[in-house]
């Protein structure tokens, strides 16, 4: 029986919530659709023309951008689990006014809250500063077109690829 | 100007030692920079540093990049003569349809030192290695500095981190290891 409370802990600290899975869907489609503000300028890309291009290189950085949120957020939540278990004493939740099982289940939705948060707000500026140092450093000599899917790709794939990294 | 000069030099101190006409060509590109699918005009610049009339002079510059279109003036002409201390220029006009590097080679020009020998001298002009065709807009944009552009870009930038950041803010401020401060 222990090793199920064990499977079922685990299976409680890596699962993501319907709505934390929606979050990261929003986010992440918001998020890679910021450089479009620079290649629409600066780079004076037509939006007519390289519509299909941006539709594409959008969703593909959006799934990988999503895919990082949920590394790095089930990473902390984790992390943050693991500190806070036994946080809730019985006299605490006396304290609190309410029943240990409900004090620990919100205890268990604000961890997953700021983990969420954090990944957002981590993978975000990450994200941001590699596509302007991709952009305007490392392939500004290429073509706007190749310029945009390196840049906006290749940094949602660096922060995808470093979300795994323990 | 520092090779033009150079090659001015070497031709005074040859040409005061022996007395025929000596012809030199400068190849200078007047555009710059070179953009795609702009004109760009090519100039040659044609001095008798001699001491004797150059006779029948023909002056080709066909040495254009395959990818470059001629637009406007003759690439080949042809001056009767040029007495020694003249010169003259012959400009003409070509279109880059690619970006890229070019190596624009030197014009070739031929000339008599008598009119009635069939002796001919040849000689090149100067050349530009190495010369980059930019993309259009690339130019612009180096030298632009987009201030409202990138204020909107950090406006954006901020709004996708200030949300999540606030959440986090909020979390900190009212709660301790998940559990409300104030109960």
């Amino acid at each position: 029986m222990e090793e199920d409370e064990i499977l079922a802990q685990f299976k409680a600290e890596t699962s993501t919530s319907a709505n934390s899975k929606i979050f990261y869907a929003f986010s992440s489609l918001a998020v890679a659709s910021v450089p479009l503000a620079i290649y629409l300028t600066i780079f004076s890309m037509s939006f007519s023309e390289s519509f299909l291009i941006f539709f594409l290189v959008t969703l593909a950085s959006a799934g990988a951008l999503a895919y990082g949120y949920n590394n790095v957020a089930t990473a902390v939540k984790s992390k943050l689990s693991h500190t806070r278990q036994g946080s809730i004493t019985k006299a605490k939740a006396k304290k609190i006014k309410g029943k240990i099982e409900e004090q620990r289940q919100k205890q268990k939705e604000i961890t997953e809250s700021e983990a969420t948060s954090l990944s957002i707000l981590y993978n975000n500026l990450f994200f941001l500063m590699l596509v302007v140092i991709f952009a305007f450093y490392l392939v500004r000599s290429l073509p706007s077109t190749l310029n945009y899917i390196i840049a906006v790709g290749g940094s949602a794939a660096c922060v995808s690829f470093l979300s795994t990294v323990q | 100007m520092f090779k033009f000069l150079l090659l001015l030099s070497v031709f005074l101190t040859v040409t005061f030692c022996s007395s025929r006409p000596n012809l030199l060509v400068h190849k200078a590109v007047l555009t710059k920079p070179i953009v795609v699918d702009s004109n760009v005009t090519i100039a040659l610049h044609v001095f008798n540093l001699g001491t004797k009339t150059a006779y029948d002079i023909v002056l080709e510059d066909k040495n254009i990049p395959e990818t470059w279109e001629h637009q406007l003036g003759l690439q080949t002409i042809t001056w009767d003569q040029l007495a020694p201390g003249e010169n003259f220029t012959h400009v003409y006009v070509v279109k880059p349809t690619t970006p890229g590097i070019y190596d624009i080679l030197p014009a070739t020009i031929s000339y008599r030192e008598d009119p009635s020998k069939p002796e001919v001298r040849v000689g090149y002009s100067s050349s530009y290695p190495k010369s980059k065709v930019w993309h259009a807009g690339e130019v612009d944009r180096r030298g632009k500095s987009y201030l409202k552009e990138w204020a909107l870009f950090v406006l954006f930038s901020g709004v996708s981190m200030l949300v999540p950041g606030f959440v986090y803010t909020q979390i900190q401020l009212n709660y301790e290891d998940g559990i409300p401060k104030r109960a």
